[in-house]
């Protein structure tokens, strides 16, 4: 789903996170992904599945998540992730 | 323990070697500590490798090489960038490609030569059967050199310094001497752990004076060490070596408790001298990574491997297992794979193949025989049948009403678990394929508690025909003192698990009980431990891979 | 964490704070393995009682100052030499106190704890125990277990009693053998390259005349004789080494008898078919006699020591006898249920 541009920058962020947890809970579902901060630690996102879940994201948000990028840090919460594919797609611009 | 520096726990090692480094780092100046490491850490290489140390220096020099290369590359890169930012992406990926090349070769070379010093009568021999095979019986004559101590984890070390650098997270060390320090570090340079250069090599530059918590701290952690070392480790290689020595006398029964028992007596070995390493560099002021984290505590497979020697599974992790996925042939096969059999199993069958790289990988780093390549894929073999499993089982369990979080369910997934590394190291530890699935047949096969009834599991032993005709095998006494460790352990286990750190509450405490815990450890090592006449103290395990 | 307002100590009133600390901390320490020693230290004199060198500390439980001669040395010493024979011969008393393998380190450990009860006349050393070497590391661990009687004897944890505690000692277990290890098996030694002539000396290692000067030191002190004896054997020992012991024992001014050269030898007499037990490094009990015999001789005329049959404190030895002549005729029925073939010896 593109993000449109022309919307605020609240708005956009919001669409992010609702796409990320979407993608989320098609995964893994059954947790409450906008507060829980220790997906990883937790093993709720065990290696295979951040390997399922890296594709979708590159996907959706048509970025290139290289293989250094993947620590606890940027995958314990939604938010982490956020700001990670944040991140990815301004370097990229 | 022997008179000769061959291990941490040679006590020319305790009495002289250790002190002697501590008073030179403490009285040196600040700026100048990282050299006594580094001169300790060379003396300490050379005492156990003697002229082997050639190859670590090989080593240290072209990692830094390399290194220094890639960093003169990025250099480059951004300079062009600075100037015309619209080639910002064709440069970028025009020098990666670049250093790609240097990072390949620098790894390449330092593999090469783990290859050659450690593999290579391996190597021989599968080249020589699988000649064989074809009816030509070719005796392959191979070169040995010898393995110098700790290749195999340097040169991991070595590897992930150079990956770090090609992926941006960290810059090329200019100076030599702190790579050198980087990978020879003493106490970590026998067994492990397999550091990162982000992680440790800062703090060993630092030059942290000695102070009295971390002296306290560590040398609490080093006494711990020890006494699960010689408690435990030592006193069960008295049942454990005859037992797979001599596999065909002993029925499945023993065989069990061999495996169960070595187990103890591996994870004790390791983790203990896990714990005297990082007690020792805990004394300096460093922290290096935990390599255990009471693994049997696991409910899976997985989950072990994430509390079992956690540094060589995270290397694994991060520089093969990551890459590899999200490579891109990788990527457009679990592409492919997602649209044919759905988004649960398509994954699952690309993340197979580099599963299968990994545990190949991890079996064939323990050693230079086919019974540790087997080791690595049954634990391929296990891991993945979880993965595919894993949604049918959650459908059964819920038609069952079974609680997957109840203490019902997670005691079998822990007993599960324990059952499969049991069998797991039992193949580690046989003497041979052969051995192996001998051991493996008569658990399975002739399963009876007879040896414990009649007497004859207590009568197992080693002979000293030096000092005794008797065969001296241990007594209830003996399993005891094991058991009463055991449940020590555990305690210990469970506290930390809860996340309290037990060497740092104790650094707060008064004189008294500190003191008070170092002679309980210290009285408990001379009393209970395994050393001197009619003992066979175990030469530590890992330091052979 | 807050500072503290007082000022902090200097920096030498700290390093001595700590240095007294760590010295208080050391001497608490080995105040326990002292204690510790004690408890764990073997209440009685015999193997069962949990004494490591039980043959050749078996000294323990004869009376004060009733032996007038101690062979130290390796399994050669308790293989070559019967102290029960002498005593049959002649009376005198004597001991053999060997651990098999040992080193020359552990014959001064031996003989200092044999002068604390014992006041022998003479003292003799086997000379295989010389050239066997060894490291500094060797020493060092002599020197623990010396020291600390609670890491050489920490296994005993697994079986103590209340007397442990008590810590009444009982040595009163008499050996009829005194120190000796007799062997009955028979295997032929090859005498052909058996002390061929030579000018070469060959001393012993430095290590080991370090120990030999502290022997010799010791026996000085307390006022006995010093005397290196070479029992026979073919192999280990040459020309080369008789030389180097005999310019040792001019060197120290101590004696040297050697077996396996004339005039001793053919007094001996020790017949190369029928007396070695394992081709020449070890006698059996045939040449063991023979040994002993000369010795008992040796001792008596030549030294002069006592005759003590009759005495009435020495009665215990003639009971002794006795039952060692029994012992002696078992091993010579059953030579393989005392001894197993083709093992090195226990």
């Amino acid at each position: 789903m593109p993000v449109p541009t022309h919307m605020g920058p609240r708005l956009k962020e919001r669409c992010t996170m609702d796409e990320i947890i979407e993608i989320l809970e098609s995964l893994k579902p059954g947790v409450d992904y906008e507060t829980a901060d220790n997906l990883v630690d937790s093993r709720v996102l065990d290696s295979l599945t951040i390997l399922a879940l890296v594709p979708e994201l590159e996907d959706a948000f048509d970025v290139t998540i290289p293989a250094v990028e993947i620590v606890p840090a940027n995958f314990n919460s939604a938010q982490a992730i956020d700001a990670l594919v944040t991140r990815l797609v301004e370097e990229d611009a | 323990m022997d008179f000769s520096l061959h291990s941490y726990f040679s006590i020319l090692y305790i009495v002289a070697f250790l002190p002697i480094v501590l008073v030179a780092y403490q009285v040196v100046a600040q700026r100048l500590r990282w050299a006594v490491l580094l001169v300790a850490s060379y003396a300490f290489f050379w005492a156990i490798s003697s002229k082997l140390i050639v190859f670590i220096l090989i080593s240290t020099v072209s990692v830094y090489l390399a290194g220094r290369k890639m960093g003169a590359l990025f250099s480059e890169r951004d300079a062009f960038i600075a100037q015309d930012k619209t080639r910002k992406k064709e440069l970028k990926k025009l020098y990666q490609k670049k250093a790609r090349l240097v990072c390949g070769l620098g790894v390449g070379f330092n593999l090469l030569l783990l290859a050659c010093l450690k593999y290579l009568v391996f190597f021989g021999e599968v080249t020589g059967s699988l000649l064989a095979l074809f009816g030509l019986n070719v005796p392959v004559a191979v070169p040995y050199i010898g393995v110098p101590i700790g290749i195999s984890f340097y040169t991991l070390m070595a590897a992930s310094y150079l990956f770090d650098i090609y992926r941006g997270t960290i810059a090329p060390d200019t100076n030599l001497g702190r790579i050198a320090l980087f990978l020879s570090f003493f106490p970590q340079i026998m067994e492990g752990p397999i550091c990162r250069y982000g992680q440790t090599a800062e703090q060993l530059w630092a030059g942290t004076p000695i102070n009295k918590d971390n002296l306290y701290r560590g040398s609490v952690r080093i006494l711990w060490g020890f006494a699960k070392k010689m408690i435990v480790a030592d006193r069960l290689n008295l049942v454990v070596k005859p037992i797979f020595a001599d596999y065909t006398s002993y029925d499945g029964g023993v065989v069990a408790a061999a495996a169960v028992l070595y187990t103890l007596q591996l994870y004790c070995d390791f983790s203990g001298c896990m714990d005297v390493a990082l007690g020792t560099a805990r004394i300096f002021g460093i922290a290096l990574p935990e390599n255990f984290r009471h693994p049997f505590f696991s409910r899976t497979a997985s989950e072990f491997w994430l509390r079992w020697h956690i540094t060589l599974g995270s290397w694994l992790r991060d520089y093969i297992f990551y890459p590899l996925s999200l490579s891109a042939p990788m990527k457009s096969l679990t592409k492919a794979a997602r649209h044919r059999i759905g988004n649960r199993y398509g994954p699952l069958l690309a993340g197979s193949v580099t599963l299968f790289c990994v545990w190949f990988a991890n079996g064939l780093w323990h050693g230079a025989g086919s019974q540790y390549i087997f080791f690595g894929l049954y634990y391929f073999v296990i891991i993945l049948l979880g993965g595919l499993v894993e949604p049918l089982a959650q459908s059964v369990c819920a038609k069952l009403h079974i609680n997957r979080e109840g203490t019902a369910w997670r005691t079998f997934q822990w007993l599960r678990t324990l059952v499969v590394v049991f069998v797991g190291e039992l193949f580690f530890r046989a003497e041979g394929m052969d051995a192996g699935l001998y051991m493996f047949g008569q658990l399975v096969g002739n399963f009876t508690f007879e040896s414990f009834t009649n007497g004859a599991f207590m009568a197992i032993g080693l002979t000293f025909p030096s000092v005794t005709t008797e065969v001296v095998g241990l007594c209830l006494q003996d399993y005891a003192a094991v058991a009463a460790m055991v449940v020590i352990m555990t305690i210990v286990a469970v506290v930390e698990e809860r996340g309290c750190c037990i060497t740092e509450r104790l650094a707060h405490k008064n004189l008294a009980v500190r003191w008070v815990v170092l002679y309980a450890l210290i009285i408990a090592i001379v009393i209970f431990g395994s050393y001197g006449v009619g003992t066979a103290p175990l030469d530590p395990i890992y330091a052979q891979f | 964490m807050t500072e503290s307002t007082a000022p902090k100590p200097s920096k030498p009133a700290r390093f001595f704070k700590y240095l007294g600390l760590s010295i208080l901390f050391c001497a608490i320490l080995w105040g326990m393995f002292v204690g510790l020693g004690h408890i764990l230290q073997p209440k009685g004199n015999s193997k069962d009682d949990g004494l490591i060198e039980s043959r050749a500390y078996g000294f323990l439980a004869e009376p004060d100052n009733s032996i007038d001669a101690v062979f130290l040395g390796d399994s050669l010493a308790s293989t070559g030499i019967s102290p029960m024979r002498i005593w049959g011969d002649t009376g005198v008393t004597s001991y053999v106190c060997s651990v098999n393998g040992e080193q020359v380190s552990f014959a001064y450990t031996m003989l200092r704890d044999f002068f604390k009860t014992q006041k022998p006349r003479v003292v003799f050393l086997e000379t295989e125990m010389l050239y066997n070497p060894f490291s500094v590391g060797k020493v060092f661990k002599q020197f623990v277990k010396d020291q600390f009687t609670v890491a050489k004897y920490h296994h005993r944890w697994k079986e103590l009693t209340l007397e442990d505690f008590t810590g009444q000692v009982r040595y009163d277990k008499v050996s009829n053998l005194k120190g000796c290890n007799p062997k009955a098996l028979c295997e032929p030694a090859d005498a052909s390259s058996y002390m061929l002539p030579s000018d070469e000396v060959e001393l012993p290692g430095k290590l080991n005349l370090v120990f030999l000067r502290a022997l010799a030191d010791l026996c000085e002190e307390n006022g006995a004789q010093f005397v290196l004896v070479a029992t026979p054997h073919t192999r280990d020992w040459n020309y080369a080494r008789h030389n180097g012991c005999a310019q040792i024992a001019q060197d120290l001014g101590i004696g040297f008898i050697d077996m396996n050269t004339d005039p001793v030898a053919s007094e001996v007499g020790i017949d190369w078919t029928s007396d070695a037990r394992d081709a020449g490094i070890h006698l059996n009990y045939h040449g063991m006699n023979k040994v002993s015999d000369w010795m008992a001789s040796y001792l008596s005329e030549t030294l002069g020591l006592p005759d003590h049959r009759g005495d009435q404190a020495y009665a215990r030895w003639g009971k002794c006898l006795e039952e060692y002549e029994e012992y002696m005729a078992k091993v010579a029925k059953d030579p393989e249920k005392y001894d197993i073939p083709g093992v090195h010896m226990y």
